[in-house]
């Protein structure tokens, strides 16, 4: 059997639960492929015989995490899972490697801050059987809250921080990782971003090492037990342990210090910024002018290859997204050996938002007092192009939810206070529906709406986070609202997915990752196990009913209420109606009925509504409608049917 | 010799840039000349409906040797497209500023309205207005727009057929450094209904020589 052959087998065998494995989960060293940046990664952990992987769904990460539960189907011995939170995952894949086997953690930047309480003290300990986070860093805020480097994180820990350039590189550095992990027994962390994570490029095959079945606890229990005298003693280890990988890093092969002699300036670059420079260096002839060092190895900084760079140079350009990590160390290893130095950095490079080639192309060209390219996109063409944000979906069960608080808000008269949290319904933020009034992060809906309500508002509060999310903070915050006495509605956003990452499964869907079932927790067994009295479940898309639950809540005066507004992700909906050939209902406008209210796009907002400019009519675009048929109990004239 | 080829394909999330660009690089792998393939996309929050952005860049040559680092970076810089596809007409003017002269475009001029323009309160263009705008910027003759969308619908009856109109339009141009063979072996492999997609190819192909013959 070929590897084609291989693979089609096995792919029908599973083809039951709908995952089709990869084909570049073979070993076939040599080969070259075409990979998505985290594909590559999970790839590299795959040739480290990576054992034990955890993780929690987070843009741009996620994929990570999903390539490896595919190829759990050829490699059995592997254990994956979606952890309820980073934390979890943090802990689960430390303790897999206790027991000497290769193991990793994957999340976005952020939730490394949720891991942060294991992650600062295990770093003491280190790891024993190779240990990485696979950690996905969101420059320019695409999909997150912030846009936090986590190479100051992982400073704070005193943890190595690997950062590939591109794809192939992507795939080199995370094997990599694992080996200097068990080498010099340290945990390292895998810096990708956005622009990598989910770009595209060739990558050559490695050889696959052989996954251990079994791994064995290791008793060494004061390495584990952060006692205060273990801790005291680990501490120094670390400190030992940081100093040898101090001097490593410098003879790493994917750092490159390509010396000009006879130049005076000079360009640093850390991570994927690299991938401009280079290219800008070769199309512009000056790879024989300035003397240029790719750090791979932002932390800790190849010492010794700076300080061979800088001794002889006037000056030299720091370039890296985010803060000024790589630049401060310049500074100070200048102040040594070359204090006239000058260290351009962050006061022409932005510190805020992604690097591009257009703003490497400036920012070298300015350090190099050469003239900018020009820019033809003039202001007049660009107000034309009208914003584009993110909405939510035709059908999102989430605008019914929205539309139905509105409404209840109306009916109260009152001023509902909506404190929310990370997920697609983040969007209700804008116009039209806005009903979103905090999001800070993941389950800190319900510890604000707890302030709040302590504060001396009058005004009716919500909690609004999703099922995921529930899960994954949720839980301990309804505690302190029972334990607490609060009064605070509690409204779970219910659509059986964590969709905004792409419908992973979590404890409420009762489906772990590789499509296995398991145990489906409901949330309001949670809520009542904890003690909260006021418990409902409804659907959506029926209106009335939602109002009617949501009047009822506020009217509840007795501790907090949870409200649990369950209906399936219409994306994944429409997706399993079009697989079994399901017919889709099929909406329209008598246009006779209709008065041009515009509700239904001024306060609904559904974004398969559209204006025909011609007839000046509202009309439902059929490709993008998810035949949910809300809008037909929304439109006060009733002029929306259903087509038979 | 080698030589940098750009494209890209701007449009709005659950529209299909994505798959669009998978074919191009799936077939791409199948071109000899093409020697490296990289590209970038959007996943996550920003697919729901907003705008998207996708780039897929070629390094091409006669040669097997290529440097190894080189076209290492997965986005493109000012006026560097060589064929834009946009699959939706607003987000073409979006990203005009990385087009010039030389750059070849294929609009579908089947507007998604943003919901700012649906409630009225920022005007959407007119195509006219659009067209002109991106004339005037990149300086470019070679702009075929027409309505795809409406013609999947008449002549393939699923809107679902609109890319490869547009697709089969772009290979027309000869802008794509990919054989037409290559294309449709790759679309034949990788999409379901490929009696169908095929068919679309054509029709695009059709319309495409046609509307560049009027140019």
């Amino acid at each position: 059997m070929n590897k084609h052959q291989k693979i089609s087998k096995i792919n029908k065998i599973i083809d039951v639960i709908n995952v089709v494995i990869p084909s570049f989960a073979l070993d076939s060293p040599g080969e070259k492929v075409f990979l998505l940046g985290n594909e590559a990664i999970a790839r590299g952990a795959l040739e480290a015989g990576v054992r034990v992987v955890a993780g929690y769904p987070g843009t741009p990460s996620t994929e990570i995490v999903e390539t490896i539960s595919k190829m759990v189907h050829y490699y059995p011995d592997i254990y994956v899972e979606w952890s309820i939170n980073e934390k979890v995952a943090f802990e689960t894949a430390f303790g897999g490697q206790m027991c000497g086997l290769r193991s990793a953690v994957s999340l976005k930047h952020v939730g490394l801050n949720v891991a942060a309480d294991p992650f600062l003290t295990a770093s003491y300990a280190g790891a024993k059987g190779g240990f990485v986070i696979l950690d996905a860093d969101d420059p320019n805020c695409y999909s997150s809250q912030n846009e936090q480097d986590n190479r100051l994180f992982a400073r704070h820990a005193l943890c190595p921080v690997f950062e590939p350039l591109n794809v192939n590189e992507a795939k080199e550095m995370t094997k990599f990782a694992f080996d200097f992990s068990e080498k010099f027994q340290t945990i390292v962390l895998l810096r990708s971003t956005t622009r990598l994570s989910h770009s595209r490029g060739d990558v050559i095959l490695g050889e696959i090492k052989p996954i251990k079945k079994r791994g064995a606890f290791d008793f060494n229990k004061e390495r584990w037990t952060f006692l205060p005298v273990n801790a005291r003693k680990y501490r120094k280890i670390m400190l030992e342990r940081f100093h040898k990988i101090e001097n490593a890093v410098n003879d790493i092969p994917f750092n490159n210090l390509h010396q000009i002699d006879g130049k005076e300036i000079g360009i640093i670059a850390s991570g994927l910024p690299n991938a401009y420079v280079i290219d800008y260096l070769k199309d512009n002839k000056l790879e024989d002018e300035i003397s240029y060092l790719k750090i791979a190895t932002s932390y800790p900084p190849p010492k010794k290859l700076i300080e061979q760079m800088i001794i002889d140079l006037k000056r030299v350009l720091v370039i890296e997204e985010l803060e000024p990590f790589i630049e401060d160390f310049v500074k100070i290893y200048a102040k040594e050996i070359n204090p006239s130095l000058e260290v351009v950095g962050k006061e022409i490079v932005p510190r805020n938002g992604e690097l591009n080639p257009q703003i490497i192309h400036s920012v070298i060209n300015k350090f190099l007092n050469k003239n900018d390219l020009i820019n033809n996109n003039n202001i007049k063409f660009d107000i034309m192009a009208p914003p584009r944000p993110p909405v939510l979906c035709p059908g999102c069960p989430h605008r019914a939810t929205f539309y139905a608080l509105k409404k209840a808000e109306k009916r109260s008269k009152s001023r509902f206070i909506y404190s929310s949290d990370i997920g697609c319904y983040t969007l209700g933020f804008y116009p039209p529906i806005e009903t979103i009034h905090t999001c800070l992060c993941m389950g800190g809906s319900i510890g604000m709406a707890n302030g709040i309500s302590k504060s001396g508002e009058t005004n009716p509060i919500f909690a609004i986070l999703g099922d995921s999310t529930f899960f994954h903070s949720g839980i301990p915050s309804l505690a302190n609202l029972v334990y607490n006495k609060s009064k605070v509605n509690v409204l779970v956003l219910d659509n059986l997915s964590t969709a905004m990452t792409g419908f992973q499964d979590h404890p409420g869907t009762g489906v772990r990752i590789t499509g296995e079932k398991t145990t489906r927790i409901l949330i309001e067994n949670i809520g009542k196990g904890l003690g909260v009295e006021f418990i409902r479940v409804f659907d959506p898309y029926d209106l009335k009913n939602s109002i009617n639950t949501l009047i009822e809540a506020i009217n509840y005066s007795n501790g907090p209420t949870l409200l649990i507004s369950r209906r399936q992700c219409s994306l994944l909906a429409t997706r399993i109606k079009k697989k079994s050939g399901e017919k889709i209902n099929i909406y329209k406008i008598d246009n006779e009925k209709c008065t041009g209210c515009r509700i239904c796009t001024s306060t609904f907002g559904c974004p398969a509504f559209s204006i025909n400019e011609e007839k000046n009519e509202i009309e439902i675009v059929e490709s993008m409608c998810s035949g949910c048929g809300v809008c037909v109990e929304i439109c006060p004239e009733k002029a929306i049917y259903k087509v038979e | 010799m080698l030589k940098i080829w750009n494209g890209m394909f701007v449009g709005v999330g659950g529209l299909g840039t994505i798959t669009l660009k998978r074919i191009f690089e799936y077939a791409a792998l199948k071109e000899p000349k093409i020697k490296k393939i990289i590209g970038a996309e959007k996943h996550g929050l920003a697919q729901r409906e907003g705008a998207v952005d996708v780039y897929v860049r070629f390094l091409l040559s006669d040669n097997d040797e290529v440097p190894k680092y080189y076209l290492t970076s997965p986005t493109i810089s000012i006026g560097e497209a060589d064929l834009v596809i946009g699959l939706e007409p607003v987000e073409v003017l979006r990203n005009s500023k990385y087009t010039s002269s030389q750059t070849v475009f294929i609009i579908n001029t089947n507007t998604i309205q943003p919901p700012l323009s649906i409630s009225g309160q920022v005007k959407y263009p007119s195509i006219e207005e659009i067209k002109n705008a991106i004339k005037e910027i990149s300086g470019s003759s070679k702009i075929i727009m027409f309505n795809a969308t409406e013609l999947a619908m008449n002549k393939m009856g699923q809107a679902l057929y609109t890319n490869n109109i547009m697709l089969g339009a772009a290979i027309s141009t000869g802008a794509i450094p990919i054989s037409k063979e290559k294309i449709e072996e790759t679309i034949a492999e990788q999409l379901k209904d490929v009696k169908k997609n095929l068919k679309a190819i054509n029709i695009g192909y059709n319309i495409g020589t046609d509307l560049l013959s009027k140019i």
